[in-house]
């Protein structure tokens, strides 16, 4: 028997197939709300927020995951050159008082759609904004009880100096990693005469935010440095200091977050291993599983099941038929690392015996961790991501659900099964705008991920709503967490990267743009027996300039080697043809159905808001008109009106870059088609 | 402890008045059988002298040897005796009035069989034949292949029989063999002639040949260990000492192999040897050893020359460390150097265990404070400081090859190097320091020192590291043959290699990282060259069954921190001794076998012991050592130790570290120093990892290392031409004088000054004291001449039209003084 480390997972090869498919050069333009300063405010009180990022500048109002939170845009007061307007990078943020303190979240929305979500914390403690303080002359006082927004700089080192009495003990937290930010901070404590008293880095293996408690031996005032652990720094490095007198939970957004259940086993891994007998039956499967590195504890569990029987001398003989070494989850990519170095297994026992479970530390050192031994249930987990192209660039763009008018858009799903449930899960959405369809509408019993097409009709109104997905098996219903990236990443290879947990899935119907091509397959469902030849006829639709011809293949082909068809790019129609010859490459058997997609590759040319670019012209214009009337009248030209027109010029340089015309490559996808293969 | 013994004897022959009589020993009271024909006997005459201050002296090449009956032995003049024929006689040493009488007995006058390994494949090693440089290296020598260092005699066999058709052989004459003619040099012989024709050895060869070239039999004795008579001397300069060596085989037999054994010594200058084991003092006072080999087994002689001058007035010892360095000084005859000044102490002491300048308040309060102890109150401050954890965690990261390959590596050298610094600041146990490096695993964030296992990712470099920063022991030659100068084989290499085997990793959750795990399974390793599968073994120790669940780093710690380990704290202590004396007891640091030994072996293992009894304390250690008196002599020799670089009569001064001497020249400068990366503010000793060394000139020419090695001797100490151009005319040091920021530019801006203050400023800064008045007068007087020059017409720089700066010939003048002041030995060194 096979090592179920070892196991052939179907799952996993799709997945594989569709992070596999076509390599994207670059992309349509993306909303991406890349930082919010400060990130957070006291429940009760307001804060101005300065947000950054791109495709932002059209920003028309920011959408919060709790209804305590409002924002409120400020204006660009009126100048005797230009009329008052909103800003769409500055808000006034509230939050009532009611606003329990926690993470939530917070997207933009744009001209194009709603941004990925960004972290936006409430707390319960006065806050302050930093200001300039890279040395410890410049320390800036931290009351307790208290909280300070900052963000690291380049090179650079954040001084803090905070009172502390005899005995008195203080929680200091820097909250990074959980509010989005890139740093990895180091927090350091100083004694008033500058000797180092503690430090830290990472607060757990699963968070590398930074976290002390201290209790000051003297009365002093003490000195606390902030700084990222290499020193890097800029906009995307914003932290939250905080300085309590009570102890400060933590928080974990990890995708495998697990919590204790009652029924667990308390167990203490080791350097040496610990044996834990048990009597199985035949056809009466175990899902046993491990949790201790979810638990936050330093390990990499191994589980090994051995057969225990007993020789003629009556001494026990352990025969290996089972092992597992990290618990085996669906491949979410580099977008999406679904993975833990716990252990799970589910035991299927090829006789009626006694077994010997074994478990084992592999980093040799002692850690906690929960047993769970029992029958497969009912239980899992789902988790819905935007879709993210495989770059070729090595880049992890932050990416939010945007479907052009007519156009399509992907969410991945990912089942983790860890009850040993491995049943069908039937799929549905909450909050789905009108003229919007997605399939397939279920994950079958063996596969661990699925890839929702979200197909509009061509005349669908723009939407900007939050989609919740929900997973139905046996009338009982899951919801999904949706997960995002926390930023941008330029190279996979040598940059940092964190996908997490969050609260808020948006997606938008944008008529700002049209899909570039619209890919209409004329007919859906398709019945043949063996030997036929499976023809798929499509009609092209083009919004935007094509480039070159067009490439249109399957996803999820019937066929093992799926055909690949190229369309000149003024064609209209086209179609696909596959025979259905009896052959080990033909993945589907009598009586089967199969679902699959169309997938159209091609080039566009692109020209990004051009809107924005006549308006920047014509406020340019304007202001050039002016100029030209106040030179007619021989008036003086005043420095403000210089100013704004150099505003305005280097606003339409800008835009005029932004606009410059763009090779695009992109794809788009049919709606689903099925074959049915019949005697 | 043979070495006490003997400076038990010298110091009694010290003060001993009366001394006039003298007595003969032979190298033992019994009798000496021989027992074949070949058998042979190596004596070691002494006139054991008891007049004062006299060594021993050895007499066995210019007595005269006399057998009564005169035919059963012969005696050479260098004092072998060989077999005429069986019987009993008694053999007489005179030396002018002096003799003494010994029995001899030869048991057989019959020739034996000879042993290959034991008998003929010494010679061919005695004579270089199989050394690396000939016929021992992987492809041979001219198409004749030997064993390196005859440690495959099995081999050696085949080679030298079956190779070329048997072609080196000529059994029906044996004298024109290839081999043999080769070797006299009777025929050309790109080795030239390395045989004497009809010597002892050319007869064991001719008898090998006669004997129809056997091969050992499957059972026969083998050498178990080697030892030479004397262990240990006194001596007098430029005498001489014949060595005796036997060997010791495994059906408990012993034989003289003394005219066998490869003898080498360990430094040509003190003493030298001669291939029949007289050994030839040179003229430097000190210790020196003789390295002696036989097969794979080694031994050492160590020799002790006095100066034998008068050591009075000794200081009261402060601890340990002085008891014995000023015994071995009292042996030698060696008086040590004055106590140094209080500056020169403070900027020593400063440098050494917080890796920078004293400070000039610091110096002045220093200077100024009455407190008798206020030395020791200073190395606690000292210990205390971060500037300590920043300047040794350093030393451990370079030793420990932090290296940054990537930049995406960044997290993790950092991130080991602060574990270094934790782990100094707060004065972790070494023994768990170790244990926490050695058996690390998981994610670099976690559990920092798995850094390592990414840097040294081959379970052979992960070995030879350990074995040398750790255990001091250089297995780097076994991998492939057996140790020259230790006994360390290629079984031992791969059974360390063994405990490294079951490692592996997953990838990180970030690039540039990964996690370090044991993989279950038996732990073994297979010597490739003999295909055998090895287990687990410790240096020296027995071979481990592990079960496979555990991981072998663990047994591998257990055994390399207890405290019976025979290396472990001697390597550590010996390492710190390096660091704070500048040459190790043992040297090189990480070196440590039989055959390097210690100048202070009873020291070393005195700082051993107390290093373990409290609890692998290691600034107790700096504490100990910089508290003796030892450590705190004068670096200016008297007039009996100014050649003394082994016996620490005397402070040694070395060149500054390049970290120290690039944050001290900003010091003194007033320079601001960035390095790519880090914060404004950070010093050249709190860098991280290895990648400054190569972006910054001044640090890689001063000799920060790369981090490539374990060896500390990848950092240079040495002075050299580049260096010096460097700190006389390079735009760096030029611009760090120039900048309108620094020193020089604030000493000339205050005009209301005292000049003579500011000059003291500069030599309390550069120099941890004030100027002498010569040296006052001298910089004043160029002060002033460079005053009184008229200013320039135009300014410095391009800018022609800017306004001339009134007070530049002064800041000028400071220029050239600090300039002055960094390029002398006395700042440029630890002294």
């Amino acid at each position: 028997m096979f090592p179920l480390s070892l196991a052939f997972s179907p799952s996993n090869v799709l997945a594989f197939t569709l992070l596999c498919s076509p390599v994207l050069l670059a992309q349509l333009p993306n909303p991406d709300l890349k930082t919010i300063f400060p990130q957070g405010l006291q429940a009760g009180t307001s804060t101005e927020i300065t947000i950054s990022g791109s495709e932002l500048g059209e920003t028309t109002a920011l959408h919060f995951s709790h209804p305590g939170l409002t924002a409120e845009a400020i204006q660009h007061s009126a100048t005797d050159y230009s009329p008052a307007k909103p800003n769409p990078l500055r808000y006034r943020i509230t939050a009532t008082p009611e606003t329990p303190a926690g993470i939530y979240e917070v997207s933009a929305q744009t001209r194009l759609g709603l941004t990925a979500p960004r972290a936006f914390v409430v707390s319960h403690l006065p806050e302050k904004n930093h200001g300039t303080n890279h040395s410890p002359e410049t320390a800036e006082t931290l009351p307790l009880d208290s909280i300070v927004n900052g963000h690291a700089d380049n090179t650079a080192i954040d001084h803090y100096k905070i009172t502390l009495a005899q005995g008195q003990t203080v929680h200091l937290h820097c909250q990074a990693q959980v509010i989005d930010s890139r740093l990895d901070p180091n927090l350091v404590l100083l004694s008033p005469d500058g000797h180092e008293l503690a430090r830290d880095n990472d607060r757990s293996t699963h968070n590398r935010d930074a976290a002390l408690t201290f209790k000051a031996p003297a009365a002093g005032t003490y000195l606390i440095k902030v700084h990222d652990v290499t020193f890097s720094g800029g906009g995307e490095h914003p932290y939250r200091l905080i300085a309590a007198t009570t102890a400060i939970p933590e928080i974990d957004t990890s995708f495998l977050r697990a919590k204790d259940h009652p029924k667990d086993t308390t167990v203490t891994l080791s350097k040496s291993p610990i044996h834990h007998s048990f009597s199985a039956k035949k056809n009466h499967p175990l899902w046993i599983e491990l949790l201790s590195a979810r638990l936050h504890q330093p390990s990499d569990s191994l589980l090994i099941i051995e057969q225990v029987t007993t020789d003629q001398n009556g001494t026990s003989q352990y025969k290996e038929i089972a092992s597992n070494d990290d618990f085996i989850l669906p491949n979410g990519g580099r977008h999406c690392p679904l993975r833990t170095s716990d252990s799970a297994i589910k035991f299927n026992p090829p006789t009626d015996a006694q077994y010997r479970l074994t478990l084992l530390n592999q980093f040799s050192q002692p850690a906690s961790a929960k047993l769970r031994i029992g029958p497969p249930a009912s239980g899992y987990k789902l988790i819905a991501t935007p879709w993210y192209s495989h770059q070729k660039d090595k880049s992890l763009p932050r990416q939010t659900t945007i479907i052009r008018q007519g156009g399509t858009a992907r969410i991945r799903i990912f089942v983790i099964r860890d009850s040993g449930f491995d049943e069908a899960i039937n799929l549905s959405i909450d909050g789905l705008p009108p003229g919007l369809d997605f399939h397939p509408k279920s994950i079958a019993s063996d596969k661990t991920s699925a890839t929702l097409i979200l197909t509009s009709q061509p005349n669908a109104a723009p939407a900007h709503t939050f989609l919740t997905i929900k997973g139905t098996t046996n009338e009982k219903i899951t919801t999904a967490q949706p997960a995002t990236s926390s930023w941008h990443v330029g190279n996979w290879d040598a940059e940092r990267h964190h996908t997490r947990l969050a609260q808020l899935l948006p997606l938008s119907i944008t008529h700002a743009e049209k899909a570039p091509l619209v890919l209409s397959p004329t007919t859906h469902s398709f019945t043949h027996k063996i030997g036929e030849t499976l023809e798929i006829p499509f009609k092209l639709t083009k919004n935007a300039e094509i480039k070159g011809d067009i490439t249109v293949t399957l996803i999820n082909s019937p066929h093992s080697k799926p055909p690949q068809i190229k369309i000149k790019s003024d064609a209209k129609e086209g179609k696909i043809t596959i025979p259905l010859n009896a052959s080990k490459d033909l993945k589907i058997a009598p009586n089967q159905t199969h679902k699959f997609t169309l997938q159209a590759n091609f080039t566009i040319g692109h020209q990004n808001n051009l809107p924005a670019l006549e308006n920047a012209k014509a406020d340019l214009k304007r202001l050039e008109d002016l100029e030209k009337s106040l030179k007619a009248e021989s008036k003086l030209i005043p420095p403000a009106f210089n100013t704004a027109k150099k505003k305005a010029a280097d606003f339409l340089r800008q835009q005029t870059e932004r606009s410059k015309p763009r090779d695009l490559t992109h794809s788009a996808y049919s709606s689903l088609l099925t074959l049915t293969i019949t005697p | 402890m043979p070495n006490l013994s003997i400076i038990a004897a010298f110091v009694l022959f010290l003060f001993c008045a009366s001394a006039s009589s003298s007595n003969l020993t032979f190298e033992s009271p019994s009798p000496i059988t021989l027992e074949h024909l070949h058998d042979t006997h190596q004596l070691v005459l002494t006139q054991e002298s008891q007049s004062s201050g006299q060594a021993p002296t050895d007499l066995t090449h210019t007595a005269a040897y006399a057998s009564d009956p005169p035919n059963i032995i012969t005696v050479s003049p260098t004092g072998l005796v060989t077999v005429i024929t069986a019987g009993e006689t008694t053999l007489t040493a005179t030396h002018g009035d002096l003799s003494i009488s010994k029995a001899i007995k030869v048991a057989s006058a019959e020739t034996t069989a000879i042993s290959f390994t034991n008998d003929f494949v010494p010679v061919l090693s005695k004579y270089g034949c199989n050394g690396g440089g000939c016929h021992g290296k992987a492809d041979g020598q001219n198409g004749f292949k030997l064993s390196l260092f005859g440690y495959e005699p099995w081999n050696d066999h085949n080679y030298l029989v079956r190779d070329s058709r048997g072609r080196r052989i000529f059994q029906a004459a044996p004298e024109h063999s290839l081999l043999v003619l080769k070797a006299t040099g009777e025929i050309p012989h790109q080795g030239g002639s390395r045989l004497e024709k009809n010597s002892a050895d050319y007869q064991a060869i001719i008898r090998w040949i006669k004997q129809g070239l056997p091969d050992d039999p499957k059972e026969f004795p083998k050498a178990t260990s080697i030892s030479v008579y004397p262990k240990e001397r006194l001596t007098r300069p430029n005498s001489q000492q014949q060595l005796r060596v036997t060997a010791h085989f495994s059906d408990n037999s012993t034989r003289d192999i003394s005219h066998l054994a490869q003898y080498e010594s360990n430094d040509e200058e003190r003493a030298s040897v001669t291939m029949d084991g007289r050994v030839t003092m040179g003229n430097t006072p000190g210790s020196t050893s003789i390295m002696i080999r036989f097969q794979e087994h080694v031994d050492v002689f160590r020799a002790i020359l006095p100066l034998g001058a008068p050591v009075n007035n000794l200081p009261r010892p402060a601890n340990f460390i002085d008891k014995h360095i000023f015994t071995q000084l009292q042996t030698l005859g060696l008086p040590p150097s004055e106590k140094s000044d209080d500056a020169t102490f403070l900027r020593r002491v400063t440098i050494d265990i917080a890796g920078r300048l004293p400070g000039i308040d610091e110096t002045k309060a220093f200077l100024s404070k009455n407190a008798p102890n206020k030395r020791a109150q200073k190395i606690e401050q000292l210990l205390a400081s971060s500037d300590h954890a920043d300047y040794f965690a350093g030393k451990w990261a370079a030793i420990l090859r932090n290296k940054r390959t990537k930049p995406e590596h960044a997290r993790g050298s950092v991130a080991f190097h602060q574990w270094l610094r934790d782990a100094i600041n707060n004065n972790r146990p070494y023994h768990q320091i170790a244990r926490d490096f050695l058996t690390a695993s998981g994610e670099t964030g976690a559990n920092p020192p798995v850094v390592w296992y990414r840097t040294v990712r081959d379970s052979k470099d992960q070995l030879e590291n350990v074995a040398q920063v750790f255990l001091g022991v250089r297995m780097q030659c076994a991998q492939c043959h057996h140790h020259p100068y230790e006994k360390w084989s290629e079984d031992d290499y791969y059974g360390l290699q063994a405990f490294f085997s079951r490692i592996t990793r997953k990838p990180g959750l970030q690039p540039g990282e990964e996690i370090v795990l044991h993989n279950r399974g038996q732990a073994t390793s297979k010597n490739p060259r003999t295909g055998k599968i090895l287990k687990p073994k410790p240096l020296g120790g027995e071979e481990l069954t592990i079960p496979s669940y555990e991981d072998p780093r663990e047994h591998l710690a257990d055994w390399m921190v207890n405290p019976d380990n025979p290396f472990f704290a001697k390597m550590l202590v010996n390492r710190y001794w390096k660091h704070f004396f500048g040459r190790g007891l043992v040297d090189p640091e990480d070196d440590l076998r039989v055959t390097n030994p210690a100048t202070h072996p009873e020291l070393l293992e005195s700082l051993a012991s107390d290093f373990i009894a409290n609890g692998y304390d290691l600034k107790r250690l700096i504490r100990t050592i910089t508290n003796s008196h030892t450590y705190q002599l004068s670096t200016i020799p008297n007039q009996h130790n100014s050649e003394d670089t082994q016996n620490y009569s005397r402070f040694y001064p070395r060149r500054l570290p390049a970290e120290i001497l690039l944050d001290g020249i900003n010091t003194v400068t007033g320079a601001n120093e960035s390095f790519a990366g880090q914060p404004a503010g950070t010093r050249a000793i709190q860098l991280p990892d290895d990648t400054f060394s190569k972006s910054s000139y001044f640090l890689s020419v001063f000799g920060r290392p790369d981090m490539n090695s374990a060896c500390e001797c990848e950092r240079s100490a040495d002075v050299n031409l580049a260096q010096a151009l460097h700190l006389v005319n390079s735009n760096n040091i030029r611009l760090k004088l120039s900048s309108d920021q620094s020193r020089p530019a604030n000493l000339a801006k205050q005009k209301d000054a005292q000049p003579r203050n500011l000059l003291t400023q500069l030599y309390l800064h550069a120099l941890s004291r004030p100027p002498q008045p010569e040296e006052l007068a001298t910089a004043l007087a160029y002060l002033q001449r460079k005053q009184n020059e008229p200013i320039p017409t135009s300014p410095k720089g391009d800018n022609k039209n800017a306004p001339v700066d009134p007070i530049l010939p002064t800041r000028q003048a400071y220029e050239d003084l600090i300039w002055a002041l960094l390029n002398t030995k006395e700042f440029l060194f630890n002294h």
